[in-house]
């Protein structure tokens, strides 16, 4: 088990900047979820703590140690990959077995460690058989379990999920985070899914265009975001933005398209620039009678219900705002109060950068 | 009733598969089973083409009897396992060898591919001549090479120890590239991830390539090795080129010997019967590998 630090790392592909400039500190037994759309550079940082990429420029170290010029070999990372990296010629058995003979281990402690990760993540009956006959969540534990034998310095997972059913991905989830904390196992996992990364993460690294955007708990992401492109990408379904400037006492929605009351901090963040304003669905609600703050009289365009939950779209201009009410609202029917809950309001330069009040840090 | 109006239209997909199938079915039949029928009824006779208006006399399996009792022949096949078994060898060490390297990315890469899958463009009895000149005891470039290195001329084609050595060195010359083909072919089959799990696994270079890139590349280098068996038990150019089956009779190969009884005394009934026993003979390896790699198949 050891600290991984990630200092100033660059990875360039020719004229493709992959990386550009990450500084990470993860703490021994910790579990990091790299999180981010897809070309975002989480896995070829991923791969750069494997070996398996040299950077451009930047550093690694394992417990203060530099690792930067070490290959894959000599770093004793374990890593478990998004397909199959199970030796298909060989049994689950003798696929654990591997990394072990290959470091020449006694045969008595071999048969030692393979009946303890066999009864960790519950293999004895596949022990025998071959990856092609497994399905793809048994498969995958097998690969859990061949990385985790050898008590590598940093256990990798590059998506290991996205290959198996939902259903089965749930359950897998779970166990893989309970068996990271009873192992003490310092992770770093690579998703772009952000429900799987809030249910595992202790820390979530969200990034962006080769730049890490927000790092920190699940809850501070998503009660948090500093700017925008975290709003936007935590969250189901994703927040709402909308334009506002100040008109008088009130604030003008979309150009104008409606005009809505908001308490007095937000008001100042605003200033005389136009903002963007960030709320998410959870804090949109039907009401029956005008409140105070952030209340618009509308017309849903659609509605959708899903069990307790009625969903209903409106549009403020161009810019279509997504609810959520716990009572049925009627489409079609004319006129609604949707009030927004000022408390979860967030308020966005046009760049995408959060504005906080002064007495905030 | 409910089931009537499906009946004619399966019947039709059914006559359909057939009419298309006919004519490969056909022309299969033209090409191999009615030469090969041809070739099992002649290997019974007494028969020359030379004069077709004698009339063949029935043998049975005389032929075969004659054959297989023969010393001669039983030198030619001595003589064949030993050729095909050095010249596989050589071809598949060089060749795996030669593929491992180029697994590698490095600038010319492509281009020093394509100057090993040269010699295996030529014509096999061109690669003959142009070995049989290269092997010239006199100003051949091969004893040249040598005696400028100080050493001592050999005598490559007319000694049979050197014989065997210069067809061996001719073949493995011509289809080695087919070994490189097929290993780089396997070799690249293997995905990325596996490599990199190996890597990961804090494996040795050796230990990854006889532990996982082999093992893996089994199923194609296997097809690639039953080709390669087959093809140089068969080989009959080179040894027409460059030594004739000399010195005397001593690098006689069978199927050499095949061609001889058939186009050289006509005694067409008795070559019929050696070339079903190679057929035997080679039918059999075949199936051994296909079992094997019937097995594979099902394992992975």
């Amino acid at each position: 088990m050891a600290r991984v630090e990630i200092r100033d790392l660059r990875v360039h592909f020719g004229d493709v900047i992959a990386v550009d400039g990450v500084n990470l500190d993860v703490e021994d037994g910790e579990f990091v979820v790299f999180l981010g759309p897809s070309g975002c550079g989480k896995t070829t940082t991923l791969r750069c703590v494997a070996g398996l990429e040299s950077p451009t420029s930047g550093e690694i170290l394992f417990d203060g140690k530099t690792v930067t010029q070490l290959d894959s070999m000599n770093r004793n990372v374990a890593m478990v990959f998004q397909f199959i990296s199970l030796y298909p010629h060989l049994t689950v058995r003798q696929n654990i077995a591997f990394p072990l003979k290959a470091r020449r281990l006694p045969k008595a402690v071999i048969e030692e460690k393979i009946q303890w990760v066999s009864r960790i993540f519950d293999l004895a009956e596949i022990l025998d058989l071959r990856p092609g006959r497994l399905p793809p969540g048994a498969r995958q534990k097998a690969a859990l379990a061949r990385s985790v034998v050898r008590d590598p310095n940093v256990l990798l997972l590059d998506e290991p999920l996205s290959a198996i059913d939902e259903q089965f991905r749930e359950e897998m989830r779970w166990e893989l985070r309970h068996l990271q904390k009873e192992l003490g196992v310092t992770s770093i996992y690579v998703t772009h899914d952000q429900r799987e990364a809030m249910s595992l993460a202790d820390r979530i690294v969200l990034m962006n265009e080769g730049k890490i955007v927000q790092v920190g708990a699940p809850a501070e992401l998503f009660n948090d975001p500093t700017n925008q492109f975290s709003g936007f990408f935590i969250g189901s379904p994703a927040m709402n933005f909308v334009r506002a400037r100040r008109k008088g006492e009130k604030a003008a929605l979309a150009e104008g398209a409606a005009t809505i009351a908001l308490p007095d901090n937000v008001m100042q963040l605003m200033g005389d620039q136009e903002v963007l304003l960030g709320i998410r669905p959870q804090h949109v609600a039907t009401i029956d009678r005008e409140a105070e703050f952030g209340c618009v009289r509308t017309t849903p365009s659609q509605v959708n219900s899903v069990g307790r939950e009625h969903w209903f779209d409106f549009q403020l201009g161009d810019t279509t705002i997504k609810g959520m009410s716990q009572s049925r609202v009627a489409q079609g029917t004319g006129e609604i109060i949707a009030r927004l809950d000022v408390e979860h309001l967030h308020v966005f330069d046009l760049k995408g950068e959060r504005l906080r009040g002064e007495d905030r840090s | 009733m409910s089931n009537t109006p499906q009946m004619p239209r399966e019947l039709s997909d059914r006559v359909l598969c057939g009419i298309f199938i006919m004519p490969t079915l056909g022309v299969l039949l033209l090409m191999v089973a009615y030469p090969f029928i041809s070739l099992l009824y002649y290997s019974s006779l007494s028969f020359s083409v030379l004069r077709p208006l004698v009339p063949a006399r029935d043998m049975g399996l005389l032929n075969y009897e004659l054959l297989l009792t023969d010393p001669d022949l039983w030198q030619r096949f001595i003589f064949t396992g030993k050729f095909v078994f050095l010249t596989v060898t050589v071809q598949f060490i060089l060749g795996i060898t030669v593929a491992y390297y180029l697994q590698r990315d490095f600038r010319a890469r492509d281009f020093i591919f394509t100057l090993f899958m040269l010699p295996m463009m030529l014509c096999p009895i061109v690669v003959g001549f142009l070995w049989r000149y290269m092997f010239n005891s006199e100003w051949g470039i091969v004893n040249v090479i040598i005696a400028a290195f100080g050493g001592t001329k050999l005598d490559w084609l007319g000694v049979a120890d050197n014989a065997i050595i210069a067809v061996v060195i001719a073949d493995a010359w011509m289809w080695t590239p087919f070994v490189i083909l097929l290993a780089t072919a396997a070799f690249r089959g293997i995905p990325k991830n596996l490599h990199e799990a190996a890597s990961i696994d804090g494996v040795s270079a050796a230990y990854r390539f006889f532990r996982i890139t082999l093992p893996l590349s089994m199923p194609i280098l296997l097809i690639a090795l039953l080709l390669r068996l087959i093809d140089a038990f068969k080989q009959y150019d080179l040894f027409f080129a460059l030594t004739g089956g000399g010195p005397g009779a001593e690098t006689m190969t069978v199927s050499f010997e095949v061609g001889k009884i058939a186009f050289k005394y006509f005694y067409t009934g008795q070559a019929s019967a050696l070339a079903v026993i190679l057929l035997i003979i080679i039918v059999g390896l075949s199936m051994v590998f296909v079992r094997y790699l019937n097995n594979v198949g099902k394992e992975q």
